[in-house]
């Protein structure tokens, strides 16, 4: 599952080059997310200088005979509707000639993803990183969350940092390309998307008609990584990914989850269920209130699970 | 707050459609063969709203080469296309969305350009905030259908 990131120049169509060379230069391939996400390049703007952030979404040859797809003209709106500090925000959707379908989408440039600071050794203490680093990364979520939109795909690479005196200066939560408004009619939501290794319990055992929670699921998983220095669940599919959960939170059972044994029955061949482990023993490094924090993000019924509001009172964020 | 002037229609746009710049009756043709649209496929109200919404929103910004005819057509295809791309899980192609009594045929090409035209006119804005947004919220469990397409056309 790993993204591949070559740097270099980014791949483009002559057309794709002819849209953006007059304004743009400088050209700097940043992150790969697939050809179904497109490409993440920096650029500079030719009269400010300024230095910004491309993606450039392609409709796919197969979908062509049904004009834009949901895929994009849901990323790009709810894009459009986002505006805050946490959020990598979309500076402007160029204009083309008609003769290009794509869409190029501009942003504002942040340096580092969490995933590549994370791969750094740098001199810094992760641990009290810790903090301002939920903060910023839940207020973002909160905003997404009281808007309605699940972001549905959080990890390392979608977590983009800025330092400043070895302090997170800016957070910003980026790539909503698969992210959903909740809105009636709720029709059964897809559970395909996203990287297993930061999918919350309830999308891998197939429940559709999950919500915000899934996203502060995903946190906790970050969270308990930039502690750890690891990802905390390993795994290249969901069975495998499902098991470590169990393995380190234990086996949910209808008292700490109530309506999971009727709606997956092979919960019940867990029996005795699993106990779970000592999360103290786990993270040495924690403080009591992080710990405490930490487990209510990782609570395995999405119904109990800390929201993204309340985790900001919580006493471990508390300044 | 501040937002909601990007999906409001300039003051003049009425006044505009009542003088000769826009043509109020051929608008009307255009809501009425979406509706019939929307009956056909058993769209949501919103559905048809939304299409409405955005060709108002396009007409107050841009003026069509002409006032009635295939442009319009064209316009409140791809008008429809899009919103019920936003909020119909089953969406018909872009060939059979044009029946009703469509005027003209139009080719998947070339509503798709009228899209990409529509979507850079709208500024990507689809999530307009409707009264079905506050209606859902109030009064989920009533059948609000028969009234809402009766506000629909009393808007037209």
């Amino acid at each position: 599952m790993e993204e591949i990131v070559h740097l270099g120049i980014p791949f483009l169509t002559p057309d794709q080059w002819d849209v953006i060379t007059p304004a743009y230069k400088d050209f700097e391939l940043i992150r790969s997310e697939g050809p179904r996400f497109g490409d993440m390049f920096k650029c500079k703007l030719k009269s400010t200088k300024e230095v910004v952030a491309m993606k450039i979404l392609t409709i796919p040859e197969d979908q062509k005979s049904n004009g834009i797809p949901y895929s994009i003209l849901n990323h790009v709106s709810i894009l459009k509707t986002l505006n805050h500090p946490n959020i990598l925000k979309l500076h402007t959707v160029l204009r083309t000639d008609l003769d290009v379908e794509d869409v190029f989408l501009v942003f504002e440039y942040i340096d580092v993803s969490l995933k590549k600071f994370l791969a750094t050794p740098f001199p810094i203490d992760v641990i009290k990183l810790g903090k301002p680093f939920l903060r910023q990364a839940l207020s973002g979520l909160a905003y997404l969350h009281v808007q309605k939109i699940i972001h549905r795909n959080l990890k390392p690479n979608n977590i983009l940092l800025s330092f400043q005196n070895h302090e997170i200066s800016k957070l910003k939560l980026t790539d909503f390309g698969v992210a959903k408004s909740i809105e009636p009619p709720l029709s059964p939501y897809s559970i395909n998307m996203g990287n297993p290794c930061y999918k919350a319990p309830e999308l891998l055992l197939g429940f559709t008609n999950y919500s915000t929670a899934v996203d502060i699921w995903s946190m906790g998983c970050i969270f308990a990584e930039m502690i750890k220095l690891q990802p905390l669940f390993i795994g290249n599919d969901g069975p495998k990914i499902l098991t470590e959960i169990f393995c380190l939170l234990g086996t949910p059972t209808e008292e700490n989850w109530p309506g999971v044994a009727s709606l997956c029955s092979f919960i019940q061949a867990f029996d005795p269920p699993i106990k779970p482990k000592d999360l103290a023993a786990e993270f040495p490094k924690l403080e009591p209130d992080g710990l405490d924090l930490l487990s209510r993000m990782l609570c395995l019924c999405p119904n109990s699970r800390i929201s993204a509001v309340e985790a900001l009172e919580h006493p471990y964020l508390r300044p | 707050i501040e937002d909601e002037r990007k999906f409001v229609l300039g003051f003049d746009y009425f006044s505009k459609l009542q003088s000769r710049s826009l043509d109020s009756s051929a608008r009307d043709e255009s809501i009425a063969w979406i509706l019939k649209v929307q009956a056909y496929y058993g769209f949501q109200p919103l559905t048809a709203y939304l299409a409405v919404n955005y060709m108002d929103r396009f007409l107050n910004n841009r003026r069509l080469p002409q006032t009635n005819g295939w442009p319009l057509q064209l316009l409140s295809v791809a008008c429809l296309s899009l919103a019920a791309k936003m909020e119909e899980t089953l969406v018909p192609s872009l060939l059979d969305l044009q029946v009703e009594g469509a005027k003209y045929l139009f080719e998947p090409k070339t509503i798709r350009r009228m899209e990409l035209l529509v979507l850079s006119i709208l500024d990507w804005r689809l999530r307009s905030v409707t009264p079905f947004s506050f209606l859902s919220f109030f009064a989920c469990k009533l059948d609000t259908t028969g009234t809402l397409t009766g506000f629909l056309i009393s808007h037209a």
